[in-house]
């Protein structure tokens, strides 16, 4: 079913999403044994993981009600705004853990479809089942946030934008 | 410190998560293990199934012709079936 390499990729998907090494690795087995039980024919095995690993931690973040749910309004975006703008940010390399908790995890999953995957904006949405606008408003306000606590030359980027 | 891109940032950290040998060796044998299991949960059963059917059916027949010997023919195979024969 999944080799090594596959299970370390599912690994860092469920990483990216808990940001704690102890609960990625409770979430991809008891995903892993939920697939086993289920014992379906997926023709991409390793997408197919992947929601299941995202509906589980959903699921989980409900019961705890650790997740804040933000409204789906959707920002007034620039209109060349994209995914890519992203790349133009500089950040501190030793700040990448805090940068990346404090981040909502549905950010973060945008961030790791974005960094690991190397998805464009319309893949993103396409892999989250949800709408390209929301998606760039997901990736606008995680811009802001992380240019205005994290970036080294968030004072350029901020007067650019206004 | 070093400053880098943010997408190379993140993806040098996650991707410098990684599951320990003892970790992957669990979720290794996990499924080997399941694999085990559903071979023998389904393919068992059906063939014992099937031949505990077959067996029963034969022994049924076989334990009803023996009892009803002293019948008429009418009773023992059926009237509509007897016509059929008789004629």
């Amino acid at each position: 079913m999944f080799n090594e390499e596959n299970l370390q990729q599912l690994y860092r998907y469920s990483y990216s999403l808990t940001m704690n090494e102890h609960d990625a690795y409770d979430l991809l087995q008891s995903s892993l044994e939920k697939f086993i039980k289920l014992d379906i024919d997926a023709r991409n095995p390793i997408a197919y993981m992947k929601s299941m690993i995202h509906n589980r931690f959903i699921d989980e973040c409900r019961r705890q009600k650790i997740v804040q749910f933000e409204s789906m309004e959707e920002t007034t975006l620039p209109t060349d705004f994209d995914v890519q703008t992203l790349e133009d940010m500089s950040v501190n390399e030793d700040m990448a853990e805090k940068m990346l908790l404090s981040l909502e995890p549905d950010e973060r999953e945008i961030m790791y479809c974005w960094a690991i995957e190397g998805f464009s904006t319309s893949e993103i949405a396409s892999k989250l089942e949800k709408p390209k606008g929301t998606i760039l408003s997901k990736i606008y306000r995680t811009r802001k946030k992380l240019i205005e606590n994290f970036s080294e030359s968030s004072s350029d980027v901020v007067e650019a934008e206004s | 410190m070093s400053n880098g891109n943010l997408k190379q940032v993140v993806r040098k950290h996650i991707e410098s998560r990684s599951l320990s040998d003892k970790q992957l060796t669990s979720l290794l044998n996990m499924q080997k293990k399941d694999v085990k299991k559903v071979k023998q949960g389904f393919k068992l059963p059906e063939r014992w199934v099937a031949m505990a059917a077959v067996f029963f059916i034969a022994m049924g027949n076989v334990l009803y012709f023996s009892l009803s010997v002293d019948m008429p023919l009418e009773q023992r195979i059926g009237s509509e079936v007897a016509k059929i024969i008789s004629t």
